[in-house]
């Protein structure tokens, strides 16, 4: 059985809402306002091995159905 | 394949904060998501990706072929709603790398696979895996109980369950050659 990690975007929200962030591990290694930024911004620091996620705006409307 | 990659690897939901205004905004937000890797010409890219059983595609965000070199040139356009709105989508092969709850990329599941890429992005996460070519690669369990999202290997609920897999239909035309 694998060791389940637990994260949550939740406690990323005060600080980074509205935000593009990547992870190394659950960690916030960078953050900018669009995916593209954030990838320039890694490959200029040379940061491999994150993870990227978009961090939802506080007064974001939940999203369902997407796919 | 489970011998090889320690099946069942169990990834716990992502949890959201609704807005304030929610009528439910004092119960978390779950989901099923896990850390894949999308591997193309000019390198990879880890997302958050959520796992979505009502899609019957792997979809994701343009910036997700250009940050892995996807040449999207050639691809043809098509139209698929997405909340509710058409928005064009062009399919490419792309290799996925999916490691274990742990991040071991020994143990590392890696397949190819047609991704969607839309023109414009707005969910929260990065991607969105979804029936042909995720799900068809995993038997998938999700428990809202255990608040976790567990995989095994493919031929997983024949083994336990006794039902065997089905044939697949023919792929639709943009998938032949």
């Amino acid at each position: 059985m694998s060791d389940p990690q637990v994260f949550s975007v939740a406690d990323l929200q005060a600080q980074y809402a509205g935000c593009w962030v990547a992870l190394l591990g659950d960690d916030v290694v960078d953050a900018r306002p669009t995916p593209y930024e954030l990838v320039l911004s890694l490959r200029e620091r040379r940061i491999e091995g994150t993870t990227i996620l978009r961090v939802p705006a506080e007064d974001e409307l939940e999203t369902v159905g997407i796919g | 394949m489970s011998e090889d990659r320690g099946f069942p690897w169990v990834f716990p939901y992502i949890e959201e904060r609704r807005s304030r205004e929610h009528p439910f905004s004092d119960r978390p937000l779950w989901r099923p998501a896990v850390r894949i890797r999308f591997v193309g010409p000019a390198g990879s890219e880890g997302v958050l990706a959520l796992v979505d059983s009502g899609s019957d595609h792997v979809l994701a965000g343009p910036w997700v072929a250009q940050a892995t070199g996807v040449d999207l040139s050639a691809a043809d356009e098509y139209q698929l709603l997405i909340g509710g709105s058409a928005r064009t989508v062009r399919f490419a092969p792309v290799q996925l790398l999916l490691p274990p709850p742990d991040g071991d990329l020994s143990r590392a599941v890696e397949w190819e696979c047609d991704v969607g890429f839309f023109d414009r992005w707005e969910p929260p996460w990065a991607a969105v895996l979804g029936q042909v070519g995720f799900f068809d690669h995993f038997t998938v369990m999700m428990s809202r109980m255990t608040m976790a999202v567990a995989l095994e290997a493919a031929d997983e609920m024949d083994k336990r369950l006794g039902v065997p897999p089905v044939d697949p239909p023919e792929p639709p035309p943009r998938f032949t050659p």
